[in-house]
C-alpha cells in the first residue's frame, strides 16, 4: 500500500541575487514496508529532499503527499548524521524529548523509553550524558528516539557515516533486524546515503539522484534475497551498475 | 553598500575630516567650530590607544600561553586590572605620565590616551589569549612539520588564530573606548595644574557644564557620523573578512552552509600602486622582521635554550614587579590609615553601604539589561527583518550613551526625585550590549542539526525553551553576565556621579560606590587614599563574586552544557 507520493518537488534557492536549482521535478513514491535508499554524489540534493518530507523545509514547486489513511498527525522520526543528540540532556531524557513533545503521560513515557532502550541495548546507560558514549552508541541513543515515537516513516540522513567502519557495519545489521520485526514500527524507511554498497546491503529499493540541479535518474529494485553477501558476485555487479548510473 | 566604495568614503571622509579641523579651528575651543577639530584630536587620541592596547594584548597573551607558570601569575593579574574602573587607573595615569615629563601638556595628553587603553585592552587580551589556547593540536604539529618558526610561525599561525576575536573585541573596545572618553579626556583639566584637552569627550563635558544644549547635541550628532561611518568602512569589512580565519569542523547539515568571503581585493581595488607600494612595504616588514628573528635566534643561541630565557625575564619581571607592588601598598596603606584617622572610621560604615547600593543597583540593572537582549537576540536569529537587529545593534552599541547622560537625568530627576532610578538605567547601557552580543552568538551557533532534531520531534514553545534553546545558550549566557557585570562596575563612575546642566549647580549623585571613586577622583586635589580604598573594596567585591558566584557556573557551562562538533 503506498505510504508517501512526492509529486513533481522542486526547490529553488536565491544566492546573491541568482536563482540556484536545488532540486529539479522529483516523483517517487513509498510503499508501506519499503526501505528504500536515495543515492547519489554531493550537491544532488539528497539530503535537502528528505528534509522537505521530514517536513522540515519547503520545497518551491510541487508537494508531498502521505496516504489519507494516515489521518492528520503523519509521524516522521529523524536520524541524523552527526546524531543531533541534546548533550544537557541524559540518554533517558533524548529517547523521551518527543514523547514529552507529544504530551504523553509520564508512566507511559517511561515504558516506551524502557522498552527502547532496551532494544537499542544501551541498559546501564540510561543516565550517561551523550558526552560519556562512544559513537556508536550515541547512534544507538539517536535510533531509540526515533523508535520511541511510532514512526509512519523514518528518514535516516546518512546515519552511518559518522561511524568507523566496523560499529558501522554492526549497526547496520541491528538496523535491519529491528525492521525485519514486524511488530517494531515504521511503516517504511527512507535512507539518504552516498555509500553505494551501504544502499545495495540495505535498500528494497534505490533512488538514484544525479547533481545540479538534483534530479531523479533512474529507480531500481535491489532483488538480492536477504540476509545479503556483500562479497557475492551478484552483490558486487549491482553495486557497479548503480556506479555507473551516477557517473 | 559597494565593496570597492568603502575605503574611498573613509579616506574622504578623513581628508574632509582634517580639512576642516585645520581651516575651522580659529582658537575657540568650546565652539560649534571646533567640533570637527576636537573630533580629529579624539580620533588620534583613540588610535593611539587602540594601536597600544593591540601590542600590549599581543605582548600580554603571548607572554600568558607560552609559559604556564607566568600564566598562573598574569592571569590573576588581568582578572583584577579588568574590573578596575578606568577612574581607578587615575593616579597611576599622574604619577607615570604627567609627573614624568614635568605638567607638560604632552603629559596628560598621554594620560588620557592610557586612560582610553585601560577601557580598550583587558577584553582583547583575553580574546587573543583565548584564540592561542584553541589553536588545534594537529595545526600546532603541522606548522612545526613544515619548519615554521619564529616571525613565520606567528604570521602563519598565531595571528591568523586571533583574528575572529581580534576583530571581535576591536569592535568591543572602540565602543568601550567612546563610552569612557568623556572622563578619559576630561579628567585632565579636573587636577590642579592640569590642562583642558580638546577633544568631543571635552566638549561634551564642558558644553553639559554651560547648560549648552545644541553645542551638546551636535557634538553627540557628530560622534555618530564617525562611530556609523567607522562601522560601515572599517568594522563590517573587517568582520565579513574575519569569517575566513574560524575553523569550524561540523559537518554541515546538508552542505548549504555558506562562507562569506571578504573581497579584499575589491576593498583595496581603488588604490592603483597597491602592488608596488604593498609588495615594498610588505618586503621591508619582512626583513625587518627576518633581522630581528636571526638577532633572536643568536641571542636564544647566546644564553642556551628560549625556555631558559623567559624564565630569566618572568623571574626580572617579578622581582621588579612584586617591588613595585610593595611599595605601593604600603604608600596606600599608611594613606588609607591617615586617611580612617582624620575621618574617625566614618568610612567604616559607608563604604560597605555604598557597596551594597551600587549591587543592588547592579543586579536589578542586569535584569533590565537580561529582559531586553534575550527577546531580541532570539528575533535576531530569525529570518526577515531579524537581519535588520544586529548591523542596527552594532551602530547603537558604538554609540556612547555617556555623551547624553547630562541629558537624560535632566530630564528624568523632576518624575523620579533623585538618581537612584535615572543610575539604573545609566548602569544599563553599560551591560545591555555585552549580554545582547554574546546570546545573539549563542543563538546562531546552535549546530543546525540539533535545531532540526528539536523540530522534527515537535518541540514547540515552553518545552523548546526548556530542553533545546535556553540549555544551548547557557555557555554564552553566563559569559555574557560576567562581561555584562564588568562593564556595569565600570559604569558605576558614570551612573552613579552626573552633572548638571543646570549651570552654577553642583552634579547628581546617590551613594555608591562609583560616587565615592568620583568624588575622590574629581577632588581638588584627589583625594587618593579614599580612591585607593573605595577600588581596593570594589576589586575585593568583583573578585569574591567571581569565585563564588560566576567560577561555579563556568564549569556547569564548559561541561554539561557545552556543545561539542559532533554529539
Amino acid at each position: 500500500m503506498e505510504l508517501l507520493r512526492v509529486k513533481n518537488l522542486s526547490k529553488k534557492l536565491v544566492v546573491k541575487g541568482t536563482p540556484f536549482m536545488i532540486l529539479d521535478n522529483i516523483s517517487f513514491e513509498v510503499k508501506e514496508r519499503d526501505f528504500v535508499c536515495i543515492v547519489g554524489p554531493s550537491g544532488s540534493g539528497k539530503s535537502s529532499l528528505l528534509r522537505m518530507i521530514a517536513r522540515l523545509d519547503m520545497p518551491t514547486g510541487g508537494a508531498v503527499e502521505f496516504s489519507e489513511d494516515l489521518g492528520k498527525d503523519v509521524v516522521v522520526s529523524m536520524i541524523f548524521q552527526s546524531f543531533a543528540l541534546f548533550p544537557w540532556l541524559t540518554v533517558t531524557e533524548n529517547v523521551a524529548i518527543g514523547l514529552e513533545a507529544m504530551n504523553v503521560v509520564r508512566e507511559e513515557r517511561q515504558r516506551i523509553v524502557k522498552r527502547y532502550i532496551d532494544i537499542v541495548g544501551l541498559n546501564g546507560f540510561e543516565d550517561a550524558y551523550p558526552k560519556e558514549l562512544s559513537g556508536g552508541m550515541k547512534q544507538r541513543v539517536g535510533i531509540a528516539r526515533s523508535l520511541a515515537v511510532d514512526p509512519d516513516l523514518l528518514c535516516m540522513d546518512e546515519p552511518f557515516s559518522a561511524l568507523d567502519v566496523l560499529t558501522a557495519q554492526g549497526l547496520r545489521d541491528e538496523v535491519l533486524m529491528l525492521w525485519q520485526q514486524s511488530d517494531l514500527p515504521p511503516s517504511a524507511v527512507l535512507m539518504v546515503t552516498h555509500n553505494l554498497e551501504e544502499a545495495v546491503y540495505m535498500a528494497d529499493r534505490i533512488i538514484v539522484m544525479t547533481p545540479r540541479p538534483g534530479k531523479v535518474s533512474c529507480e531500481m529494485t535491489v532483488d538480492i534475497p536477504r540476509p545479503r553477501d556483500r562479497k557475492s558476485p551478484e552483490f558486487l555487479d549491482f553495486v557497479d551498475q548503480v556506479f555507473s548510473k551516477i557517473v | 553598500m559597494k565593496t570597492a566604495v568603502r575605503l574611498p568614503i573613509l579616506f574622504l571622509s578623513l581628508a574632509i575630516l582634517i580639512a576642516s579641523a585645520v581651516t575651522s579651528n580659529q582658537g575657540q575651543l568650546i565652539s560649534l567650530y571646533a567640533i570637527p577639530y576636537d573630533a580629529l584630536r579624539s580620533l588620534i587620541r583613540m588610535t593611539a590607544a587602540y594601536i597600544a592596547s593591540v601590542l600590549f594584548s599581543f605582548a600580554y597573551a603571548y607572554a600568558m600561553y607560552a609559559n604556564r607558570y607566568a600564566e598562573r601569575i598574569l592571569h590573576p593579574i588581568l582578572d583584577i586590572l579588568q574590573s578596575v574602573p578606568i577612574l581607578g587607573f587615575f593616579p597611576f595615569a599622574i604619577l607615570i605620565f604627567v609627573r614624568a615629563v614635568n605638567g607638560n601638556e604632552i603629559g596628560w595628553e598621554f594620560a588620557s590616551i592610557f586612560l582610553i587603553f585601560t577601557s580598550m585592552t583587558w577584553n582583547m587580551t583575553f580574546g587573543i589569549f583565548d584564540s592561542f589556547a584553541s589553536i588545534p593540536e594537529d595545526l600546532k604539529q603541522t606548522s612545526k612539520l613544515y619548519g615554521l618558526t619564529g616571525w613565520r610561525r606567528f604570521r602563519d599561525l598565531y595571528f591568523p588564530s586571533t583574528i575572529p576575536k581580534l576583530v571581535y573585541n576591536s569592535m568591543m573596545s572602540w565602543a568601550a573606548g567612546w563610552y569612557f572618553l568623556v572622563p578619559a579626556e576630561y579628567i585632565a583639566s579636573v587636577v590642579k595644574g592640569g590642562t583642558m584637552l580638546p577633544g568631543m569627550g571635552s566638549m561634551l563635558y564642558i558644553s553639559a557644564q554651560r547648560g549648552d544644549i545644541s553645542l551638546m547635541a551636535s557634538t553627540f550628532a557628530f560622534l555618530i557620523l564617525i562611530v556609523v561611518i567607522m562601522d560601515v568602512t572599517v568594522w563590517r569589512p573587517l568582520n565579513l573578512w574575519s569569517e575566513k580565519y574560524k575553523y569550524e569542523y561540523t559537518p554541515g547539515a546538508s552542505g548549504t552552509q555558506q562562507i562569506n568571503q571578504f573581497p579584499m581585493r575589491r576593498y583595496f581595488q581603488w588604490i592603483p600602486v597597491r602592488s608596488g607600494s604593498g609588495k615594498a612595504i610588505s618586503g621591508a616588514v619582512r626583513r625587518g622582521a627576518e633581522k630581528f628573528n636571526t638577532a633572536g635566534h643568536k641571542i636564544t643561541a647566546f644564553y642556551g635554550n628560549t625556555r631558559r630565557i623567559w624564565k630569566y625575564i618572568f623571574v626580572a619581571a617579578g622581582i621588579i614587579a612584586a617591588g613595585g607592588a610593595i611599595a605601593v601598598a604600603f604608600e596606600a596603606a599608611s594613606s588609607i590609615y591617615s586617611l580612617l584617622i582624620v575621618s574617625g572610621g566614618v568610612y567604616a560604615t559607608v563604604l560597605p553601604l555604598a557597596l551594597g547600593l551600587s549591587l543592588a543597583r547592579l543586579v536589578i540593572a542586569y535584569f533590565i539589561s537580561l529582559g531586553i537582549s534575550l527577546p531580541l537576540a532570539i528575533a535576531s536569529a530569525r529570518r526577515g527583518s531579524g537581519r535588520l537587529i544586529m548591523p542596527i545593534a552594532e551602530i547603537v552599541a558604538s554609540v556612547p550613551a555617556t555623551a547624553v547622560f547630562p541629558i537624560i537625568v535632566f530630564s528624568l530627576i523632576g518624575i523620579t526625585h533623585g538618581l537612584n532610578i535615572p543610575a539604573i538605567l545609566l548602569i544599563t547601557t553599560g551591560m545591555v550590549w555585552y549580554l545582547f552580543f554574546n546570546l545573539a552568538a549563542g543563538i546562531r551557533t546552535i549546530p543546525s542539526e540539533i535545531i532540526e532534531a528539536a523540530r522534527n520531534y515537535g518541540l514547540r514553545g515552553r518545552l523548546y525553551a526548556k530542553r533545546v534553546l535556553l540549555p544551548a545558550i547557557f555557555p554564552s549566557l553566563v559569559t555574557g553576565s560576567i562581561t555584562a557585570f564588568g562593564g556595569g562596575w565600570n559604569a558605576l563612575i558614570v551612573s552613579e556621579y552626573v552633572q548638571s546642566i543646570t549651570p552654577g549647580t553642583r552634579p547628581y549623585s546617590v551613594l555608591g560606590i562609583g560616587e565615592l571613586i568620583d568624588r575622590a577622583a574629581y577632588a581638588s586635589p584627589p583625594n587618593t587614599p579614599l580612591l585607593i580604598l573605595s577600588l581596593f573594596v570594589m576589586i575585593i567585591a568583583v573578585i569574591v563574586i567571581n569565585r563564588l558566584f560566576w567560577k561555579k557556573l563556568q564549569i556547569l557551562a564548559e561541561g554539561k552544557y557545552r556543545i561539542e562538533g559532533v554529539s
